[in-house]
């Protein structure tokens, strides 16, 4: 498995992520690009607890910007949020993180009505994990299938190929 | 009677506020506020008003007689609420005006709408600051100091 190179957590900020993450417009996409960025788990063991939090109120307060709350997150509210990101999806990389918070400016998550809190925030990451599982399932799943019937591997095909040509 | 106070009251060029504390202090009362002093306070609200109104909407405010009787009756309002020193009451005011709910700056920036809408205005600054709890500078500062250090 290659080892992934740790980014600095200044090129994990929003704006950074998001011009390298144009092309990303789903999970599917997610998980094609997740192995090129470190994991929450591996950013906290490289600069610690509080840094990586830091990093999830900076995308936080990012996403407070671009949306209209009658009742914004407030200092408590981004604290207990990035605390338990960090501490519950170490697993997520920072692409993930970036499309959460990305998915939830575009409103999939669905309408904010002028406020945001914990448990809203938390619904995010909770509904994106599952979805996530999921799809790598899914695609884990394909994969598997293909190498063992080898039906549409590129060897079977060969093979199938060659046999068509003795016939003819 | 202490030198300080000798010297204040001997002194020529002190001003009357001077002399007035020194005065009070010397007699042992508590000095009660001069015209002047409520002037000063009045002129700084109306100062702060002006500064305020030009700055948002690009033109200078038409100040006039009920708008005088009005930011009297703000600061009336203000004192009313526990502020008591001149300085709290120039801050409590700039604070009101600074903050003052949208829908009041775009449809009734009046300190005759203020003085009328007061308890309205006051509640929801205050029901605003205690919900979004607003995010400081500092905060800001230190999730700054932590991402780039």
């Amino acid at each position: 498995m290659p080892t992934i190179a740790l980014r600095s957590l200044a090129t994990c900020l929003p704006n950074v992520l998001n011009k390298e993450l144009q092309a990303v417009r789903s999970v599917t996409d997610v998980l094609k690009v997740a192995g090129d960025y470190p994991t929450l788990g591996k950013l906290k063991t490289a600069y610690g607890h509080e840094k990586v939090e830091a990093l999830i109120k900076e995308h936080l307060i990012q996403m407070s910007k671009l949306v209209n709350l009658v009742r914004p997150l407030n200092e408590a509210k981004i604290d207990a949020i990035a605390e338990r990101v960090v501490s519950k999806y170490a697993v997520l990389t920072v692409a993930d993180i970036n499309f959460v918070f990305n998915s939830a400016i575009n409103g999939d998550f669905g309408i904010f009505y002028e406020s945001l809190d914990v448990p809203k925030v938390m619904t995010w990451f909770a509904a994106y994990f599952e979805e996530r599982c999921n799809t790598a399932a899914e695609i884990s799943q394909t994969e598997a299938i293909n190498d063992k019937g080898g039906n549409f591997t590129k060897k079977y095909a060969k093979k199938l190929l060659d046999k068509m040509e003795k016939i003819k | 009677m202490s030198e300080d106070l000798l010297r204040i009251l001997k002194n020529p060029h002190a001003s009357k506020q001077q002399l007035r504390e020194a005065l009070a202090t010397a007699l042992g009362v508590e000095l009660t506020e001069s015209k002047s002093d409520k002037r000063s306070v009045f002129s700084a609200c109306k100062g702060v008003f002006e500064f305020c109104y030009s700055d948002y909407s690009g033109f200078p405010y038409a100040f006039s007689a009920k708008d005088g009787v009005a930011l009297a009756a703000i600061i009336k309002k203000i004192e009313g609420l526990g502020v008591d020193s001149d300085q709290q009451i120039i801050k409590t005011f700039e604070a009101l005006i600074s903050k003052l709910p949208d829908w009041y700056k775009n449809n009734a920036f009046s300190l005759t709408v203020i003085n009328k809408k007061f308890n309205e205005i006051t509640t929801s600054i205050k029901r605003s600051s205690v919900n979004s709890g607003g995010i400081s500078a500092d905060y800001r500062a230190q999730i700054a100091r932590d991402l780039l250090a």
